[in-house]
């Protein structure tokens, strides 16, 4: 993660140094952070240690914040990005947690914050290409494709095996409506012994759109086995399975990417994997003919998110083939003003038409 | 000592299990220990949370309630601070007779002018910044901090921008307390902030669906430092958070508590903050402090996971003369309490000491107090969840909660919530909550401020033991002798204390120190460390008094 990146900015005003016994112990540390999963549960009691002995060991914080989002969960979010904030407060120059806390803002749908953070590194560490991307992945979020686009270009100018500026350009490009060339883009970053889940999701996502189908389960499968996003991903994957017609294997994915339950959570991102689960879950019903269980994973969908055009869609579908034509015709309408109106032979047995092609259909 | 204590825990239980002759009928059964006596006090004070549909964050964290002799009558007066914006808080005046009015119109300490009529008023502070001898509040707020001045007269003066108090305008500041951290004689000032949050910065939580719209999760947001503001001694304040090392900016705190957590005679302070780890400052003696949190254990839970902490207080829970640390915490999550090991050292010992029932609600207000004056302490809290749809998401979890009591039995916890009567039966958005004798009786009574709904002052008629009650008056140190240490030795056991008002949750309690003795008849001696240092000891002391000791 922090390839080709020095932990400090040359030009920022120096940090007390570190004592040497300190120092060593966190080489020490970081070389199990960045080793295996294992080493980073077992950092995490290591870099307490260390930081009961001298609270104000800036680089511990980091490491710990670091740890935390290694970790993977929900719950050590907060504390992750609470940690690399320590870090920075207690040694602006460490553009190495600056970096991480962009990232976690990235976790936190908080891309302005993230936007922020970047920014200011790049003030310290001026073209430095890792800032370069996250700024672009922040703009992008921000509505900003072209933009982000340049600065990844940018990043990459700066440093030709930055797979992370890669995977946004990637991202960018896919945005933008270049969808061949941003796969090209993200297969040259898996290509290149990138095992991160996210990129997998994207790649699988942008793959199954495309109609690739086996490309896009052969990568989501693969994201899948890595370890976090994976509810994501088996969502996604069972996306890919309901268009290619293996409708076992895509319950499979559903019932696996089912999260216990009563544990809600608030978070933004928690509510968009939860729709979108009950999309799918809707949307393959239909394809198995079980139009009560679409119908009700369809409205659950809904529920949580009223402007959900491909649910409104798919319930178009399942009030059509009950015979509830009424109904059918008001989710169609819905559908259709949320962007994703019903295919033209639908429509026609609906006798409606709605301007447009199903390009944001349920697919 | 713990041999002792628990002799005199045994002999409280047993009292407890049957009420004293002659108090009672034979036979009859006991009486709930707080009675709700809100109506017959004639506190009519609605909190108003600021409720909208935009669901901003701060609607959600309700206020706080301070006791307080504002008018040095020798009884307790109540404050309550209002949340929305243009809302009045209230003072009340205590009329003696176990009934209040309402003087906030004369008093002046309404809060809804000027520089804060935006403001969503949070917490309070109650203690003599400039030591006449009149209690000062200190009101925090979302939007600008207030501090008014007792002017002896039963009015208040707003000296915060003589005093430089106000925090930042954008500070959303929580719980607060004054204290003497440096021993000068004059009390400084601890304001916990929470979020750094805008009101046009409020993204959308929860399902699109209408009504669905929830609150976020403070997980989103940055923390922002808290402010600690040294007395100048002249009226006005510096703010030297920065270089005391109490700024820390990832935090996001909402509790205070202040104790002498290693015996040093100097007071530490803790903070528990909402879903990262809680911060414990030690006082290093020279205007600094040191964040030992990693080092003590109270930073996560014995599990090494970040809490959500709400409210704080600390207190030797068991008899060994160190404070322990209470915490209390959000749904499905034990409200924690930290055992002091010594040498600043602590272990997370809830699940093993009775406190498991927390787990189910969210806590907020707490108080670790003697409830039934058999010489040991007690636990409150005051429960209610943040999000006031919360049934939609989790059919199980409710806005509106219960509250909890726990029983000290030698050290270990019994949760007499469920035979303490009717008015612990009812569920409220509980939040701030604060104790005082405030009918002089000899036990110490509670009042829970509400969110967005009436507070509740129960009456402590718990059957009657011995007790005493010290009102401390500082010479070198400060008026109210707030920091110093107080070691009571009755009836064999040795009960050690500190003069505090600051705990709870966005709340402060009566400033004079209560005690109770069990059946003791005497205090053998009588021990007070002031924050000056100096050392003062009462022997055969009468007990079932209020007590004015002056330092020497």
């Amino acid at each position: 993660m922090l390839a080709g990146t020095s932990l400090r900015a040359q030009s920022a005003s120096p940090a007390a140094p570190t004592p040497p016994e300190a120092q060593a112990r966190l080489e020490r540390v970081r070389a199990q952070i960045f080793g295996s999963a294992d080493g980073i549960k077992n950092a995490v009691p290591e870099l307490k240690a260390i930081l009961a002995l001298d609270p104000n060991l800036a680089e511990a914080h980091m490491l710990l914040g670091v740890a935390y989002r290694g970790l993977g969960t929900d719950a050590l979010t907060g504390e992750a990005k609470a940690e690399l904030q320590q870090a920075v407060d207690l040694d602006p120059g460490l553009v190495a947690a600056r970096l991480m806390l962009a990232q976690v803002y990235f976790d936190l749908g908080r891309y302005e914050s993230a936007r922020d953070e970047a920014t200011t590194a790049l003030q310290l560490v001026p073209g430095q290409p890792q800032f370069l991307a996250v700024l672009a992945e922040a703009e992008r979020h921000l509505g900003n494709p072209t933009r982000a686009l340049a600065l990844s270009n940018l990043a990459i100018q700066a440093d030709g095996r930055l797979p992370q500026a890669r995977y946004y350009r990637g991202l960018a490009l896919i945005d933008l409506g270049r969808r061949d060339e941003g796969i090209q883009q993200l297969q040259e970053v898996t290509n290149g012994g990138v095992v991160a889940p996210e990129v997998y999701l994207h790649l699988g996502a942008a793959l199954t759109d495309a109609g690739r189908l086996d490309d896009a389960i052969a990568a989501l499968a693969f994201g899948a086995k890595l370890g976090t996003r994976t509810r994501e991903i088996r969502i996604e994957l069972a996306r890919a399975y309901r268009l290619k017609g293996s409708l076992l294997l895509a319950d499979q994915q559903l019932t696996l990417a089912t999260s216990a339950p009563g544990n809600v959570q608030v978070t933004s991102g928690y509510q968009r994997l939860e729709t979108a689960l009950s999309r799918e879950r809707g949307l393959l019903r239909l394809r198995q003919a079980r139009l009560p269980a679409a119908a009700e994973a369809l409205q659950a969908a809904i529920t949580m998110d009223p402007a959900d055009g491909p649910s409104h869609q798919g319930l178009a579908e399942v009030y059509l083939r009950q015979g509830l034509l009424p109904k059918a015709r008001e989710e169609a309408a819905l559908a259709a003003s949320l962007g994703a109106p019903l295919p033209a032979n639908l429509q026609q047995r609906l006798g409606v038409t709605s301007p447009g092609t199903a390009e944001k259909g349920r697919e | 000592m713990i041999a002792r204590t628990w002799m005199v825990a045994v002999v409280g239980l047993a009292l407890w299990a049957a009420p004293l002759t002659g108090q009672r009928g034979a036979g009859a059964p006991a009486a709930p220990p707080l009675v709700d006596v809100t109506a017959q006090a004639k506190i009519t004070f609605v909190h108003d949370s600021g409720a909208s549909p935009n669901k901003y964050m701060v609607e959600s964290f309700g206020s706080g309630v301070a006791w307080l002799d504002y008018d040095n009558d020798g009884y307790q007066d109540l404050l309550f601070i209002n949340g929305a914006p243009g809302s009045s808080n209230a003072l009340y005046h205590n009329n003696k007779d176990g009934t209040f009015t309402d003087v906030t119109r004369q008093a002046g300490i309404a809060g809804n002018t000027g520089a804060n009529a935006k403001s969503y008023k949070t917490g309070v502070a109650v203690g003599d910044f400039d030591n006449d001898g009149f209690l000062d509040v200190y009101v925090t707020a979302f939007g600008p901090n207030i501090l008014y001045r007792n002017n002896g007269n039963g009015t208040f003066t707003d000296v915060t921008a003589t005093a430089g108090v106000a925090g930042a305008p954008t500070d959303w500041s929580t719980s607060t307390g004054f204290f003497d951290y440096d021993h000068d004689g004059d009390l400084d000032l601890y304001v916990a902030n929470y979020l750094n949050y805008k009101l046009t910065d409020n993204p959308y939580c929860g399902f699109q669906k209408p009504g669905y719209r929830m609150y976020c999760s403070p997980t989103i947001f940055d923390g922002t430092p808290d402010r600690l503001f040294r007395n100048n001694g002249n009226g006005t304040f510096t703010d030297v958070s920065k270089t005391a090392g109490v700024a820390n900016p990832s935090g996001k705190g909402l509790g205070v508590a202040f104790c002498d957590v290693d015996g040093d005679g100097l007071t530490d302070v803790y903070v528990a903050n909402d879903q990262v780890r809680n911060f414990l400052y030690r006082n290093n003696g020279n205007g600094t402090f040191r964040d030992i949190a990693y080092g003590a254990g109270v930073g996560f839970d014995g599990e090494g996971k970040p809490q959500a902490g709400m409210g704080t207080d600390c207190g030797d829970i068991d008899g060994d003369g160190r404070p322990e640390i209470f915490v209390t915490n959000f749904e499905d999550e034990l409200d924690t309490l930290y055992k002091n090991l010594g040498n600043a050292t602590f272990q997370d010992v809830t699940a093993s000491i009775g406190l498991r029932s927390s787990y189910g609600p969210l806590g907020f207000g707490t108080k670790l107090f003697d409830l039934d004056n058999d010489g040991d302490l007690d636990i409150y809290v005051a429960n209610g969840h943040v999000i006031d749809n919360v049934q939609l998401y989790r059919p199980t979890s409710k806005f509106a909660q219960k509250p909890l009591l726990y029983e000290n039995i030698g050290g270990r916890f019994r949760d007499i919530t469920a035979a303490s009567g009717p008015a612990l039966q009812l569920e409220r958005v509980g939040r701030g909550l604060a104790v005082a004798d405030f009918d002089n009786d000899g036990d110490l009574d509670v009042v829970v401020a509400n969110q967005g709904q009436a507070p509740l002052l129960l009456k402590n008629q718990s059957p009657p033991r011995s007790w005493l009650t010290i009102k401390a008056k500082g010479r070198k140190s400060n008026g109210f002798g707030l920091g110093a240490r107080v070691e009571v030795e009755a009836g064999g056991a040795k009960q050690v204390r500190e003069i505090n008002n600051v705990a709870s949750y966005l709340s402060s309690n009566d400033i004079r120190l209560h005690v109770g003795l069990g059946s003791a008849q005497t205090v053998d001696r009588l021990t007070i460390t002031w924050p000056s240092g100096t050392k003062q000891t009462l022997t055969n002391v009468k007990p079932n008094q209020i007590l004015t000791v002056e330092e020497p």
